[in-house]
């Protein structure tokens, strides 16, 4: 097999700045030293350094028969701190982008004025988003959607939130928020980026005719080593050894969701009566549910809030903390928070002046992820197995491997039975395929990693 | 007719590779319309559209072009290149946009335009005077509504 | 011409339907992974795209709603009707076919199918439609949840023999064994009162004896647990109906007998009339009475009442159990009982395939499945007050749909929003000739 051709072979580089989209091999140089996705991302972000890049990627096994393969992961430097930050992508985000033909998107520069990016398989197009400026986020979803029913399965935007480019803007994906704690959708709005659409429904990704009986199997050991009635963000929570966060969760029969090609569904679709109206939700960011969890009743309010006009809950949880508490209940806070940081400090409003951090008890893990690049809104769930005092480590070790691989983290972390040896076998089975595919993977995985990729002993 | 609509009907004309049609009639051994209607004729055909294209004026105005499915049979056989679908394609969306399509159908739900109405005759000779309501529905707008029916 | 009350051939010498292939696909299952398009599409091109495949996995997100879209495999396929070039068929095991060779993709099946299930490639612009793999589809052994599952199962067909039975035995036993009938009947120091027969009695006699109030009871009490079993088990002019029906062809009914209230008024005319006469009205003509008393040690059906019988037979060319359906009082009053019943046959709407099956439409006598709202996708509810509980659906039902439930018992998937339904009510329907 020959291992290019899990890739797409091609990336986007789109110049804002003059409109320009202009397609770009993908250079078999950088796939062999960077494998994929987050590692690539640092080589592209290097690379265009200059032109103050946001770059998309997918992996090798996005939108293969590997589980979970559903990832993209989204580079960038954060307009918080300035620093460097991988944020995994997942429900169908990494999967469309690759059935668009597309290994990666590089956005460069900024637009003058408010711009859409479309993708699909053999067309990129950029196109006004005047219209979309100043919709929240299912406004702008629906507006874009209604234009072609039926079409754009993954829409990454940003809200009002964006907009503002207040630090504490997320990137969302269709409805709902995803795992960007770097404070991206500040960098879009910067970049007068609204919405990039993903209308995939192509694909042509390299498989084998028993890849759907081996991703069966993985599948079966899996489910073998979870508890029953485990499922949904309940299992995401009770692997943290946390509480539920709100009511609702446990309430059946809730609807539990998966992402690409997942047999796990880790996200819990929160559906409430409220008054006349419903509030529903796919609980996408287990840290941000857990964040607003001393609001108590209306800690899914505030978490749907947050969804609406695409603020990172984990933040303006902690904005509302440093308040009084009476600000946190005034109609419209969230409001407050779509303005500039800086205001809200002149105005002293609520605001913290960092990434927040994951919110819950300190521990080697969260100590490790605070250090790393990755977004802090990736769960420090511990790895079983691994040996004493190494649980933070083998964290660090299957986020890279995985963000580098396009398989979602989360799913690496919860199943323990799982490993790059089981993951690289869709990309090859005979040995020296695989020594050969686990040499890179192993080498992109030590840059991505820095000092911290000693492999567990 | 406008020159603004003029230029539009000239775009689509060129876009749709009119201009390079031979007259071999291969569009129209393979058109399916010729089994629809029994009323099929020149006028309706890939050619006939083409022609009432090439000759004017108000091609967006006429009957004709909304008869056809859409299928792009025409487009595949032709030797040239020309695609006929696009020209009719095209010429239904102009009318639309200019306020003269009443021989389209739109979905009930979404308001997109979905089928042409001489299409919909045919779908009820088919099958019978039926009231069912899933047939004004565009064809996505009806798996939605599937979906919320039973699920 | 698509005729749409003919009744398909494919039945078994049990009159079960057998070629019905389906994927039966539980909503409350999926995840939404999409992992059935993935293999859909692998298994017949090789690679993975969402487009390829002839399954699609919608999500409405807003609602959280999940569903796979595939070709149901009709019994009566409104695609094969449409298709101008024939490029559709269905052969022997029941699987509706495209020839991918013919096709042109004018996407008239897509316009036709009530779910929008063939299915375009946006890139290649071909239409294509579930083939079910040859008979082992990838997509049931594929996906996590099992949600989706290969039919078709078998129904519980046995249920017509205890019926048949009990029928017999109640005939037996009603007509020729017992003295009296179930207009009174006394069995030592048990006494079984038509309801309907009281009502009248004391109306026209203006006395109740309270005594005889419990056993005019019992067949109410009867209903209110089951439903109108008596209807369906019970009443020995029903099984002569039953029985003998079978033979009638049926033309459907004139424009007076449409309306399942007639009945009602037929009861309430009884009432009224024994009131104002003085006696009984409706019990010298009703039908069930008389098959009862046409049993006697002389008067072996003999006798002018019953004249009634075959009037109230030759009905039966309108359409099935047509007395029991709109003129019968004793069955209006059932069903004014069951109405407050403690039972319900459902068909749940996770289990049933609706327009590509209809069978439970195609075999229930007194004809109260909506067939149009099966057409239009949805899992009609069944009234109880028409219901002759002879369980035929649940009989003939090969996936589970039909059932009998609790009254309490939530079932189908309630309500729809942003989407207004408006079928045609569950009246009869004249049949196309």
């Amino acid at each position: 097999m020959n291992w290019l051709e899990f890739y797409e072979g091609r990336g986007l580089v789109v110049d804002l700045a003059s409109g320009k989209v202009r397609q770009e091999a993908l250079k078999p140089e950088d796939a062999e030293a960077k494998v994929g996705g987050a590692a690539l991302n640092v080589a592209l972000f290097q690379r265009y350094a200059e032109s103050d890049p946001i770059i998309l990627s997918t992996g090798p096994l996005t939108a293969s028969f590997a589980p979970a393969s559903c990832l993209a992961v989204m580079t960038a430097k954060s307009p918080v701190n300035g620093n460097l930050y991988h944020v995994p992508l997942t429900w169908q985000a990494g999967a469309e982008l690759k059935f668009s033909g597309l290994d990666y998107i590089v956005l460069l520069a900024q637009a003058n004025k408010p711009v859409m990016l479309r993708v699909r398989r053999g067309q990129a197009e950029l196109t006004s988003a005047e219209t979309l400026w100043g919709k929240d986020i299912p406004e702008t979803v629906r507006t874009v959607r209604s234009a072609n029913p039926g079409d754009s399965r993954s829409i990454l935007a940003i809200g009002p939130a964006g907009e503002g480019k207040t630090p504490y803007a997320q990137v969302n994906q269709n409805f709902w928020g995803t795992l960007d704690k770097a404070g991206f959708g500040a960098a879009w709005g910067r970049k007068k980026l609204k919405a990039l659409v993903m209308t995939g429904m192509g694909g042509r990704v390299k498989v084998d005719p028993d890849h759907p009986a081996l991703s069966r199997q993985l599948a079966e050991e899996i489910k073998k080593g979870m508890p029953a009635k485990m499922t949904g963000s309940t299992a995401i929570f009770k692997k943290l050894g946390e509480k539920i966060p709100g009511p609702g969760l446990l309430s059946s029969p809730a609807k539990h969701f998966a992402c690409f090609h997942c047999p796990f569904p880790c996200q819990t679709f929160i559906e409430r009566k409220k008054s006349k109206a419903f509030l529903r939700f796919l609980l996408t960011d287990p840290g941000g549910a857990m964040a607003f969890r001393n609001r108590g009743k209306r800690a899914f309010d505030s978490l749907a809030e947050c969804f609406r006009l695409g603020l990172e809950p984990m933040a303006a949880a902690l904005c509302f903390e440093s308040a009084k508490g009476e600000e946190a209940g005034k109609p419209g806070a969230f409001s407050n928070l779509l303005q500039q940081g800086e205001d809200l400090l002149e105005r002293g409003l609520p605001n913290i002046q960092k990434l927040a951090p994951w919110p819950g008890p300190e521990n080697d893990i969260t100590a490790i992820a605070g250090k790393s690049s990755f977004s802090t809104g990736i769960p420090p769930i511990a790895p079983e197995g691994g040996a004493a005092g190494q649980s933070a480590r083998e964290w660090a070790r299957r986020v890279a491997f995985s963000m580098i691989l396009g398989v979602c983290p989360l799913l690496m972390l919860i199943a323990s039975t799982l490993n790059e040896e089981k993951l690289i076998a869709f990309m090859g089975r005979e040995d020296k395929e695989i020594a050969a595919n686990m040499g890179r993977l192993r080498g992109a995985t030590r840059d991505l990693l820095g000092e911290m990729a000693d492999p567990p002993a | 007719m406008s020159e603004e609509l003029e230029k539009r009907v000239e775009q689509i004309m060129t876009e749709s590779g009119v201009f390079r049609c031979v007259e071999c009639g291969k569009c129209v051994v393979g058109c399916p319309m010729a089994k629809m209607y029994a009323s099929f004729s020149f006028e309706i055909s890939p050619r006939g559209v083409l022609k009432k294209a090439l000759l004017g004026p108000d091609p967006m105005k006429d009957e004709s072009i909304w008869f056809c499915t859409e299928c792009n049979a025409c487009t595949e056989t032709c030797p040239e290149g020309v695609s006929c679908r696009d020209l009719t394609a095209g010429l239904r969306k102009l009318a639309v946009e200019v306020g003269m399509a009443g021989q389209g159908l739109f979905c009930q739900h979404c308001g997109k335009l979905f089928l042409p109405s001489h299409v919909m005759k045919y779908l009820e000779e088919r099958l019978g005077k039926v009231q069912w309501q899933f047939l004004h529905l565009c064809p996505p707008c009806r798996r939605e509504r599937y979906v919320l029916l039973n699920s | 011409m698509l005729n749409l009350n003919k009744t398909s051939s494919d039945r078994n010498s049990s009159g079960v339907k057998t070629n019905h292939p389906a994927l039966v696909f539980d909503p409350r299952l999926c995840t939404g992974c999409r992992t059935c398009e993935m293999v859909c599409a692998q298994s017949h091109f090789g690679t993975v795209s969402s487009g390829k495949a002839a399954i699609r996995s919608l999500c409405l997100e807003e609602q959280g709603k999940i569903f796979s879209i595939y070709c149901q495999h009709c019994q009566e396929p409104l695609c094969l009707e449409v298709c101008p070039i024939k490029a559709i068929s269905r052969n022997a095991e029941g699987l509706v076919c495209l020839d991918s060779k013919a096709c042109v993709d004018c996407g008239l099946c897509t316009a036709a199918c009530p779910e929008g299930a063939p299915l375009r490639d946006p890139e290649t612009h071909r239409v294509q439609k579930c083939d079910l793999c040859k008979g082992e589809p990838a997509c049931v052994a594929a996906c996590p949840s099992q949600a989706l599952r290969y039919g078709p199962a078998k129904s519980p067909s046995w249920i017509r023999f205890p019926r048949w039975a009990v029928q017999a035995v109640a005939f037996f036993l009603l007509v020729i064994v017992l003295v009296g009938t179930v207009c009174s009947l006394s069995l030592g120091d048990f006494n079984l009162t038509c309801p309907v027969g009281f009502l009248q009695e004391i109306v026209a006699s203006q006395t109740i004896i309270l005594a005889t109030i419990a056993s005019a009871l019992i067949l109410l009490v009867l209903t209110v647990f089951f439903g109108r079993v008596f209807c369906g088990w019970l009443c020995p002019f029903g099984f002569i109906l039953d029985l003998v029906g079978r033979f009638f062809p049926r033309f459907g009914n004139p424009k007076i007998l449409r309306a399942r209230q007639t009945k009602y008024s037929v009861l309430a005319a009884s009432i009224v009339g024994s009131a104002a006469v003085g006696h009984q009205v409706f019990c010298p003509v009703c039908p069930i009475g008389t098959v009862c008393r046409s049993y006697g040690v002389k008067d072996f059906f003999f006798g002018s009442g019953l004249a009634v019988i075959p009037v109230a037979l030759a009905l039966e060319i309108g359409e099935k159990r047509n007395w029991c359906r709109y003129l019968c009082p004793v069955g209006a009053l059932f069903g004014l009982m069951a109405k407050v019943g403690l039972m319900k046959v459902v068909i749940g709407a996770h289990q049933c395939k609706k327009f590509s099956c209809m069978e439970c439409a195609e075999v229930c006598p007194v004809g109260i499945v909506d067939k149009e709202m099966l057409r239009e996708g949805v899992s009609p509810a069944l009234s109880m007050a028409e219901c002759i509980m002879c369980l035929r659906c649940v009989e003939h039902c090969p996936y589970g749909a039909a059932k009998v439930r609790l009254k309490g018992q939530a079932v189908r998937p309630h309500g729809v929003e942003g989407f207004s339904v408006t079928p045609v009510t569950g009246t009869s329907r004249e049949p196309s000739s």
